[in-house]
C-alpha cells in the first residue's frame, strides 16, 4: 500500500532514452528496442537469468544490460539475489536459466578470452598480505597475460592511480583497511577491464579512502569503462550511478535512470498534529492522508504529497483547508516538514523496512 | 604458463610463511635425532659403551690337525685342506663378529696352539685396560677338533631343536601354502614320529626360501643322523621323505636349532664386567660366525666321521677348501653398523613428513578461500585444471625437496646408507611426493576450514603413518596388518625404501617398480577424485 501511495506511475516526460526499454518503473527490464539480444552497442547483456538453490529461487528472471562508458547501479537488501547476479556475470556461478552476454557474445565459466574484459571488486578484500602491492598487482597481472615493461608500466599507474605509489614495496597485510580497500581496487584494475563490477568497494573504509575510490570509479568511467556498483550507500549511488536496478526476493522490481525513477515519486508535505477527535480526523482524511502514530500519545501525522494535490486540489488549497480544519476542532500543529524524493526512499518504498537477514 | 604464475606465487608464500619449513623440514630432522639419541646411534657414532670392543686371539693348534685320532699324520693334501678349514673358520667367526651390530673386532692376535698365550693375553688385557678392547676372545688349541668331533646328537637342543626340509623354489607362493598341506601326516610315519610331534611355527615358514622348520622330539629328528651310510650315496630314508613330501619338491633336509656352548668348542671368552652384550657375544660367536656350519658339513668331506647330513653341499665344501684362505674383514670395510637404526627411521619418518604436507596443502587452500583470491583466480582467465596444477605444484616441489635433504641429512649427519643402487631413491621419492601431494589435494578439496585441516587433515596423516608403519620399523606389524597397509601408499614407499637402503642385498628392482606403479596409481586415483571436488569449492 505504501508503495502505491507514493510512486506515481510513469510520467509522459519522464527523462533518458533508455526509458523506452527500461520503463522507470517496477518490473524486469524489457527488450531492448532494437530487438536484437546481445546486441554490440550494450557491453553487458543480462537476459532472463534464473538460478535456484533447493527450494530458494535465488534469482528470477533478471534482466539488465550495462552500457560502454556508463555506471549502472545494482541495488537490494541482503539476500535479495544481488550477490548470485553478480557471481553468475562474473562466472562463478552458472545460471539454471538465462544467458549472460559480453561484448555481444555469450559468457560462461569456459569463455577464458571475454574474462579480461572484466575487473571484479569483490565486497571482502581478495588480497595476499603476505605479498607488497606490486606483488599484488604483478601477479594478477601476469594472470592476465601482461608481462615485462607493460606489466611494470601497468602496476606504476595502478599505484598512483590507488595512491600506494610510496608504500608499493611494504606487505600488505600492514596496510590500513583504507590502503587494502584501494589495493583491492587495483588488483581489479591491472588489466584495464572495460567492465568493472564493484561490491561494495567502500564498506569500512575511511572518507578520504572513499572519496578517493569514487574519483578514481569518476575517472574510468570518463575513460569509457563500464561500472556495476552495488552498495548499500544510497548516497554514493545516486552521486555516481546514470542508472540502476533494484533487487529483491530474487527479481528484479525497478530499473531505469535514477531522475527517471525518482520522478516517479511525490514530493511530500508531513504535519505532526495532536491526536484530533474521530469527526475532525475524518474531516482531514477527506483532504489528506493520516499516517498513525507509532505509539499511543504520539502526533499523528498527514500527508500531503504533490501528485495527490495535482489531481484534486491546489496546494494553497489543500494545505488553507487542513489548516482551517485543525484551526475549527482546537487541534495543535507541532511541526511541518517536506520530504523530497531520494533513492533511499525509493529503496525503502520498494523494498519495505522489514529487517533482512 | 598462468598455472607456473601461481606456483612461483605459493612458493613465495611458503618460503615467507617459516612455519612450512618448521614442518617439513626441521621437525623431521628433529624426530630423527631424538631417536638416534634414544637409540645411542646419534650421528651415526655408536655411543662407546654400546660397542663392545673384541681382540681376537687365534690359538688353533694347526699342528695337531694334520693328524688322524690315531695319531698318524694325513696325506698332505687333506692335511693342507683340514687347516685352511680351520683358519676359515676363524676367520668367519671374525667377520660374523665384525658384521654385526654393536661389536667391533680390533685386534686379531695368532699365537698357533696357545703357546705365547700369556703375551697374547697380556696384550690383549693391555688395550682392554687401555679402553681400546672389552673382551678378550680366545679360539683355544682344540677349537677345531671339537668341531670335528660334536655330533648333532651332542648338540641337538630338546626344547629348540628340529629338522629344516628346504624345497624348490615355489612359483606361486599360495599354491606352495596348498600342497603343504598335510606334509606332516606324511612326514611322520617316516620319522617313527605322530603328525602332532610335528610343531611348526608360522615364523618357522620362510617362503621366500622354500623352507620349512619342524620343532620335533629328539629321537624323530635323530633317526635322521643315526646310524653309518656311505655318504657318497642317497640317505636311505631320503627318498621317503622326499616321495611323501610331494607334491612339493624335496631338495634338502639339515638339522636346525643346534645349541653348543664356548667352553665345548674350546673358546674362552675373558672380560672384567661379563654383561649382556658379552653374553651377545657367545651368541654370535656360535650363531653367526659359521662354525655350525663346518659342524654339520665338514665330517662328510673330511670322510673321518660319519655322522648324518643330507644334501649336496658337500661338494661347496670341496670348492671352499680348494677356494684361496678367507681374507679378515677389516673394521672400516663394514658398513657403519650403526647407521642401521637409520636405515628405517630416515625413510619412515620422511614418509610420515612428506604426507605431513597434506596439512600444509589444506591450510593454503582454505586461506586462499579465506582471502578470497581463490575467487579472484578463478575470475580470471586461467583454466580451472591450471588453477589446480598452479595450487599443487609448489607443495610437489618443497615434498621433492623435503625428501632431498632429509635423505642428504641422513647420509652426511646420521652415517645412512643409500644402498648398492641410490638412484632408484629418485622414483620413488618422485613418485611418493607424487601420492602426497594428491593426497593433499584431496583433502584440501574436502575440508571447509581451519578447524577441519587441524582435525581431519591431522587425522588422516597420522593414521595413515601409524598403519603403515612409518612411525615404527614394518617388521613390528602383524600379517594382517602388513597387508592391511598396503591401503595407504606410506606402506608402498616404505616397502620401496627397504628394498632399495638395504644393506646387505642388492635391491629387487621389480618389487621397487611395482611400488612406484602403486603410488602413480594412488596419485591418479587423489587427483581425479580432488579434481572433481575441486569444480564444488566455492
Amino acid at each position: 500500500m505504501l508503495f502505491a501511495m507514493t510512486v506515481s506511475p510513469p510520467s509522459a516526460n519522464a527523462q533518458s532514452p533508455t526509458l523506452s526499454e527500461e520503463p522507470a518503473t517496477t518490473g524486469p527490464e524489457t527488450q531492448p528496442e532494437n530487438g536484437v539480444p546481445g546486441s554490440a552497442t550494450h557491453l553487458l547483456d543480462v537476459k532472463k537469468l534464473s538460478k535456484r538453490f533447493g527450494d530458494l529461487q535465488a534469482v528470477d528472471q533478471v534482466s539488465f544490460h550495462v552500457e560502454a562508458g556508463e555506471v549502472f547501479g545494482l541495488l537490494g537488501p541482503n539476500g535479495a539475489g544481488k550477490s548470485t547476479t553478480m557471481m553468475i556475470i562474473c562466472g562463478l556461478l552458472t545460471a539454471d536459466e538465462g544467458q549472460v552476454c559480453l561484448d555481444g557474445r555469450p559468457f560462461n565459466a569456459s569463455t577464458l578470452d571475454l574474462r579480461s574484459l572484466m575487473g571484479v571488486v569483490p565486497q571482502d578484500l581478495a588480497i595476499y598480505p603476505e605479498l607488497t602491492a606490486r606483488e599484488n598487482l604483478d601477479f594478477f597481472g601476469r594472470l592476465y597475460g601482461i608481462k615485462g615493461t607493460l606489466l611494470k608500466s601497468r602496476t606504476d599507474d595502478v599505484l598512483t592511480q590507488i595512491g600506494l605509489t610510496d608504500r608499493a614495496n611494504d606487505q600488505s597485510g600492514n596496510y590500513s583497511g583504507g590502503m587494502k580497500r584501494r589495493l583491492n581496487f587495483g588488483v581489479a584494475l591491472i588489466h584495464q577491464p572495460r567492465l568493472l563490477i564493484l561490491d561494495e568497494p567502500t564498506v569500512g573504509v575511511d572518507p578520504q579512502s572513499r572519496s578517493h575510490l569514487l574519483d578514481c570509479i569518476r575517472q574510468l568511467n570518463a575513460d569509457g569503462v563500464a561500472v556495476i556498483y552495488a552498495s548499500h550507500y544510497m548516497e554514493e549511488v545516486q552521486t555516481i550511478c546514470d542508472r540502476v536496478a533494484i533487487i529483491d526476493h530474487g527479481k528484479m522490481i525497478a530499473a531505469g535512470t535514477i531522475d527517471a525513477l525518482l520522478d516517479q515519486m511525490s514530493s511530500e508535505l508531513l504535519l505532526r498534529i495532536a491526536e484530533p477527535p474521530s469527526e475532525i480526523r475524518s474531516e482531514i482524511e477527506q483532504v489528506a492522508e493520516v499516517r498513525n502514530s507509532p505509539g499511543h500519545g504520539e502526533p499523528l501525522t498527514i500527508v500531503v504529497s504533490h501528485d495527490q494535490q495535482a489531481d484534486e486540489l491546489t496546494l494553497n488549497a489543500t494545505l488553507t483547508r487542513l489548516l482551517q480544519i485543525l484551526k475549527a476542532g482546537h487541534v495543535k500543529l507541532y511541526e511541518v516538514e517536506t520530504n523530497e524524493p531520494n533513492l533511499e526512499r525509493l529503496f525503502l518504498e520498494l523494498t519495505g523496512t522489514r529487517l533482512r537477514d | 604458463m598462468k598455472a607456473w604464475e601461481i606456483t612461483r606465487k605459493d612458493l613465495k608464500l611458503l618460503v615467507r610463511d617459516g612455519r612450512t619449513f618448521v614442518v617439513l623440514l626441521a621437525l623431521p630432522v628433529l624426530f630423527i635425532w631424538i631417536i638416534g639419541m634414544i637409540t645411542g646411534k646419534m650421528m651415526g657414532f655408536d655411543e662407546p659403551n654400546r660397542v663392545l670392543k673384541v681382540s681376537m686371539i687365534d690359538e688353533i693348534d694347526y699342528e695337531t690337525l694334520g693328524f688322524d685320532e690315531e695319531g698318524e699324520p694325513l696325506e698332505k693334501e687333506a692335511a693342507r685342506r683340514i687347516k685352511k678349514q680351520a683358519r676359515d673358520t676363524f676367520v668367519k667367526i671374525h667377520n660374523g663378529i665384525q658384521e654385526k651390530n654393536g661389536f667391533e673386532v680390533i685386534e686379531v692376535v695368532d699365537d698357533p696352539q696357545g703357546k705365547n698365550s700369556q703375551s697374547a693375553i697380556e696384550k690383549a688385557r693391555k688395550q682392554y685396560g687401555s679402553g681400546d678392547a672389552n673382551v678378550a676372545l680366545r679360539i683355544g688349541p682344540d677349537f677345531f677338533r671339537r668341531v670335528l668331533e660334536l655330533s648333532h646328537r651332542d648338540i641337538f637342543d630338546d626344547s629348540r631343536g628340529g629338522l629344516t626340509f628346504r624345497f624348490a623354489p615355489p612359483e606361486d607362493l599360495t599354491e606352495f601354502a596348498d600342497e603343504r598341506a598335510g606334509l606332516e601326516e606324511r612326514l611322520a610315519p617316516i620319522l617313527g614320529a605322530q603328525a602332532a610331534d610335528f610343531d611348526v611355527f608360522r615364523e618357522d615358514i620362510d617362503l621366500e626360501n622354500a623352507t620349512i622348520t619342524f620343532q620335533l622330539p629328539k629321537p624323530a629328528a635323530m633317526k635322521l643322523f643315526d646310524g653309518h651310510w656311505d655318504p657318497s650315496e642317497e640317505h636311505p630314508l631320503l627318498s621317503d621323505l622326499a616321495k611323501a613330501a610331494q607334491p612339493l619338491e624335496l631338495r634338502e633336509v639339515f638339522p636346525s636349532g643346534l645349541h653348543y656352548g664356548l667352553e665345548s668348542l674350546n673358546i674362552r671368552l675373558e672380560s672384567d664386567s661379563p654383561n649382556s652384550a658379552t653374553h651377545n657375544l657367545v651368541e654370535v660367536v656360535v650363531l653367526y660366525a659359521g662354525a655350525m656350519d663346518n659342524i654339520a658339513l665338514f665330517p662328510l668331506c673330511a670322510n673321518s666321521y660319519t655322522k648324518g647330513q643330507i644334501g649336496t653341499s658337500c661338494a661347496e665344501l670341496e670348492a671352499e677348501a680348494d677356494a684361496p684362505p678367507l681374507a679378515l674383514t677389516l673394521p672400516q670395510a663394514v658398513e657403519k653398523s650403526s647407521s642401521r637404526v637409520y636405515q628405517e627411521v630416515i625413510p619412515g619418518y620422511t614418509v610420515l613428513f612428506v604426507f605431513f604436507l597434506i596439512n600444509i596443502m589444506a591450510r593454503s587452500f582454505i586461506h586462499e578461500k579465506t582471502l578470497g583470491t581463490l575467487r579472484r583466480l578463478r575470475i580470471a582467465p586461467v583454466h580451472p585444471m591450471s588453477v589446480l596444477a598452479g595450487k599443487t605444484l609448489p607443495f610437489l616441489f618443497v615434498s621433492l625437496l623435503q625428501t632431498a635433504l632429509l635423505f642428504l641429512f641422513g647420509k652426511f649427519f646420521f652415517g645412512m646408507s643409500w644402498g648398492p643402487l641410490p638412484m632408484l631413491l629418485l622414483p620413488v621419492i618422485i613418485c611418493t611426493s607424487l601420492a602426497a601431494t594428491s593426497l593433499g589435494l584431496l583433502v584440501a578439496t574436502i575440508v571447509r576450514s581451519e578447524s577441519q585441516v587441524s582435525a581431519y587433515a591431522n587425522l588422516v596423516v597420522i593414521t595413515t603413518g601409524l598403519i603403515s608403519g612409518s612411525m615404527f620399523p614394518r617388521d613390528w606389524l602383524p600379517d594382517v596388518m602388513r597387508d592391511f597397509s598396503l591401503v595407504t601408499p606410506h606402506a608402498w614407499a616404505l616397502i620401496a625404501y627397504d628394498q632399495i637402503l638395504s644393506i646387505k642385498q642388492s635391491p629387487d628392482v621389480g618389487i621397487v617398480l611395482q611400488c612406484c606403479g602403486a603410488l602413480v596409481g594412488f596419485s591418479i586415483l587423489f587427483f581425479a577424485i580432488g579434481t572433481v571436488r575441486f569444480g564444488k569449492v566455492d
